[in-house]
């Protein structure tokens, strides 16, 4: 009876404690921009998209297995799609940013259906994105009428106007709550997913394809949801872009560089873990800014390098990354004292 | 009428006939073993059977309803299950979570497939392992949570691809049991198996085969002490 | 278009085919022994193109030269990489491979990137020498590296046939465990295997030198291609990578007759997305000397 009395309170404590940490951040991000100056404004908010961005690629690579190596097409169609209703039409990017979802999440999922159902797996999906990837930079480049070719699009600043998404310069607290807004959303979006039927089966498809299909699990439709709901979020980030920084090209939306970008903070963060993304775009956008006050601008592809080094130091020795590092020496710990408690 | 029914089944890689006018009844709630030397082509035909791969002629009929061209995932909702010769758990999940994704197949929320999940566990013996992750397990272990996730997802038949390979005498004995209490619940069980102490003493029925045919079947007994089933494992003298 | 632009772009797209092969049948041959995709194959091409340029330029020698002193130069990092990293991950997930190989190709183009930030060209004497083809020509350092890739690609084979190292490689490409049974050292094995790999990436890299611009991320184009090769002729098979090879560069130079803006690389792109789709294990039936893993 009073063993049962511990454990129970010790997993209140610890429920407590998580929301207590999450309610204790998100104070100090919603502060931020009051207290920190525009500076750090904007690199939290350049973290904060960097941790969007990954975790929408973590609902589909980091839960189902199936690396992506070319998000960068689901975010440059949302770029592009918003920015040419915009410019043409005058359509609010709002709702540009709803339709670029829409055409992306269609794209995403006709990608992953016919890569899934031919049996593309592996390595081969993986640069299957990073040609389709490449493929979108070259057409973009090449359909000068619509995409305005490697000029890329510019997004004249017209004063601030909430309903077409322009706050202009001075105003970047407006954006940074918006991505902040995003990113919550795309977690929560992350959350349910995971713990929902879909979640269970995505984790079963990583665990093992073979024994995930004899239990019932239609993998193909798990992985095609997945990736409807990643590609549309991703596109959403796209827009963003856009609207934040203004212009872009070809080179900076499709590049290998920027699916590179999406992806890295989750593996070092931990795929298929929530926290991951966010832990993962802390650590890099830490890195980043440390080294773009020490690092003079000569030794350009130095923290690439660094990366590099992360990335094949963390392959070999804690591949799950540190979320998953941390959670499995927890639950060591935690069976340890259960086993003690048993007598063992 | 038998529950399923392999019916002729012929199966070929290109030029090799892995598989060769199979005929097999599987009777409902009996223990159907198959036996046979390796490379007999066993694996290949519960391929065959699970949907995995598609059979170059005949049919399998399970429950009145043909089982030709479905996929793996629609024969397991017909109440068709698996475990597999080498050991397929989800490492990146505990042993509950595993046993949930067997029992998600009927119960639609999270809450009930852990409950269900948790049962199995009791059932089996195997509460001490539930917060094990996949991967911490030792090789016997992960069977018996294979095992239990492919009863948690209530199959009619279970299919067992060499689930007593490597272990040791004593976890035979802990593995016969675990067999007994499926057989229990009622579900029917098809069998492939080298250790014949497990396969003889639990198995109604035996099926031998050998280059993709039957040459024999009957008791344990008769198999036993059939001529060509010698002749197959030991050599012509 | 007369006939003639379209016979020298099969030519030429014939020579381009060369260099595929020899940049493909590194891939295909680590595959097809170890098992492995090394995803960061395209970055050895690049080093090898580096230290050709280099060795040429500081010493006067002529590229040709320097193109050896790559091989070999990479012949040994490879050696190191495989025996030091590499062999750790072989037992790893597919996953866990990639990111790493992903990784070690940031690595490289990176120290490129930063040491040499541009596009570089090297000059040689005969650069310019052209043989006359009706009413065009066709470039004599595109025919030179045509010739070296094909005679390392054959060398390879008949190495791989003939000697006893080459014959143990493929029997571990058949069944590594009953290679191990007959007295194989694996470990060996995987080293010259990957060291050979990727020294054929810094070769094809070399015979570029002459005409190809030299910059950093160079690796991922040619990394795409030599994938698109393997998927033609099947990974693992070391002739399907020559017969896919030569297909591909000629593709790719057809292609560019046609689609505007010379954007040739979206031949390649689709072309390698259909294949993927149709026909991943290769077009030729013949599974040839190695059985992928």
């Amino acid at each position: 009876m009073t063993k049962g009395k511990e454990l129970f309170s010790h997993r209140i404590n610890n429920n407590i404690c998580k929301v207590v940490l999450l309610i204790v951040l998100l104070l100090v991000f919603i502060l931020l921009p009051r207290f920190g100056g525009n500076f750090l404004t904007h690199v939290v908010l350049e973290m904060f998209f960097l941790a969007f961005l990954g975790q929408a690629w973590n609902i589909f690579s980091g839960y189902c297995g199936e690396l992506s190596f070319g998000h960068a097409t689901f975010f440059g169609v949302g770029a592009y799609t918003s920015s040419i209703l915009l410019m043409r039409y005058g359509i609010s990017p709002w709702i540009g940013m709803l339709v670029g979802g829409c055409f992306s999440a269609l794209l995403g999922i006709g990608i992953a259906y016919i890569s899934l159902r031919y049996n593309v797996k592996g390595v081969f999906f993986a640069l299957a994105t990073l040609a389709c990837a490449e493929l979108m930079r070259l057409l973009s480049l090449t359909l000068k009428s619509l995409t305005n070719g490697a000029e890329g699009i510019l997004i004249p600043f017209k004063g601030e106007n909430f309903a077409m998404f322009s706050f202009g310069v001075n105003k970047k607290y407006i954006y940074y709550y918006i991505i902040l807004g995003m990113f919550i959303l795309c977690s929560l979006v992350a959350y349910k997913v995971k713990k929902s039927r879909l979640g269970y089966h995505l984790s079963a498809i990583k665990g093992n394809y073979d024994a995930a299909k004899m239990l019932g699990i239609n993998t193909l439709k798990c992985q095609i949801i997945a990736m409807g709901i990643s590609t549309f979020l991703t596109a959403m980030g796209g827009t963003f872009y856009a609207q934040y920084y203004q212009h872009f090209e070809p080179d900076v939306l499709f590049s290998a560089n920027r699916s590179f970008e999406i992806i890295f903070p989750v593996i070092l963060g931990g795929g298929g873990y929530i926290a991951g993304p966010l832990v993962g775009a802390i650590i890099l956008q830490g890195f980043e800014i440390i080294t773009r006050e020490l690092i003079p601008s000569f030794m350009y592809g130095v923290p690439k390098i660094v990366y590099g080094l992360i990335l094949v130091i963390m392959m070999m020795f804690i591949p799950g990354g540190v979320v998953s590092s941390v959670y499995k020496r927890v639950s060591n710990i935690r069976l340890k004292r259960k086993e003690a408690q048993e007598g063992r | 009428m038998a529950l399923l029914t392999v019916n002729n089944i012929g199966k070929s890689f290109g030029g090799l006939k892995a598989l060769d006018s199979l005929n097999i009844d599987v009777e409902e709630g009996k223990i159907t073993g198959i036996i046979g030397p390796n490379g007999a082509g066993k694996t290949t035909l519960f391929n065959v059977i699970t949907g995995f791969t598609q059979p170059t002629e005949g049919d399998v009929i399970f429950n009145g309803e043909s089982l030709l061209n479905l996929k793996p995932h629609e024969i397991s909702k017909r109440g068709l299950g698996r475990t597999f010769q080498i050991v397929k758990i989800f490492g990146n999940l505990n042993v509950v979570e595993n046993v949930m994704v067997g029992a998600l197949q009927y119960i639609h929320n999270l809450a009930g497939a852990r409950d269900e999940a948790m049962n199995i566990l009791e059932y089996l013996n195997l509460t001490r392992l539930k917060d094990y992750s996949g991967d911490a397990l030792t090789v016997s272990a992960r069977k018996q949570v294979e095992l239990a996730r492919a009863l948690a997802a209530r199959p009619k038949l279970l299919l067992l691809d060499e689930p007593a390979g490597g272990m040791t005498p004593n976890e035979v004995d802990g593995f016969l049991e675990q067999i007994r209490k499926i057989k229990a619940r009622g579900v029917t069980l098809l069998v492939i198996e080298h250790v014949m102490k497990a396969i003889m003493g639990i198995s109604d029925h035996i099926v031998v085969i050998n280059y993709g045919r039957k040459i024999a079947e009957g008791t344990p007994q008769e198999v036993s002490t059939n001529k060509a089933v010698i002749r197959a494992y030991l050599g012509d003298d | 278009m007369s006939g003639d632009v379209v016979l020298v772009a099969l030519i030429n797209g014939i020579l381009n085919g060369g260099v595929y092969s020899l940049t493909a049948t590194g891939l295909t041959l680590v595959f097809g022994v170890m098992g492995i995709s090394n995803f960061a194959h395209g970055s050895f091409l690049m080093i090898g193109m580096y230290i050709t340029y280099w060795f040429a330029k500081l010493s006067g020698i002529d590229p040709y030269i320097g193109c050896v002193v790559a091989i070999v130069t990479t012949f040994c990092l490879g050696w190191f990489l495989q025996k030091y990293i590499v062999e750790r991950m072989m037992y790893f997930t597919h996953y866990n491979q990639m990111l790493l190989f992903m990784g070690l190709s940031i690595i490289l183009d990176n120290t490129a990137l930063f040491l040499w930030p541009d596009y570089r060209q090297l000059k040689v004497w005969y650069q310019h020498l052209l043989i006359p083809f009706g009413s065009t020509s066709i470039e004599l350092v595109r025919v030179f590296a045509f010739l070296i890739a094909i005679v390392i690609t054959f060398g390879l084979y008949f190495f791989l046939q003939r000697t006893n190292l080459g014959k143990a490689m493929r029997a571990t490409a058949q069944n590594t465990y009953a290679a191990k049974v007959v007295g194989i050292n694996i470990r060996k094995i995987n080293c010259v295997t990957f060291a050979v790999g990727v020294a054929c990436a810094a070769g094809a890299g070399g015979v570029l030198t002459p005409f190809f611009p030299i910059y950093p991320s160079v690796g991922s184009l040619f990394l795409l291609t030599a994938y698109v090769v393997t998927c033609i002729g099947g990974m693992g098979n070391l002739m399907g990578a020559m017969a896919g090879g030569l297909i591909v560069g000629v593709g790719e130079s057809l292609g560019a007759l046609i689609i505007p803006g010379g954007q040739k690389a979206i031949v390649i792109y689709v072309l390698f997305l259909l294949l993927l789709v149709f026909k991943p294990k290769g077009l030729f039936k013949f599974a040839g000397y190695w059985h992928a893993h």
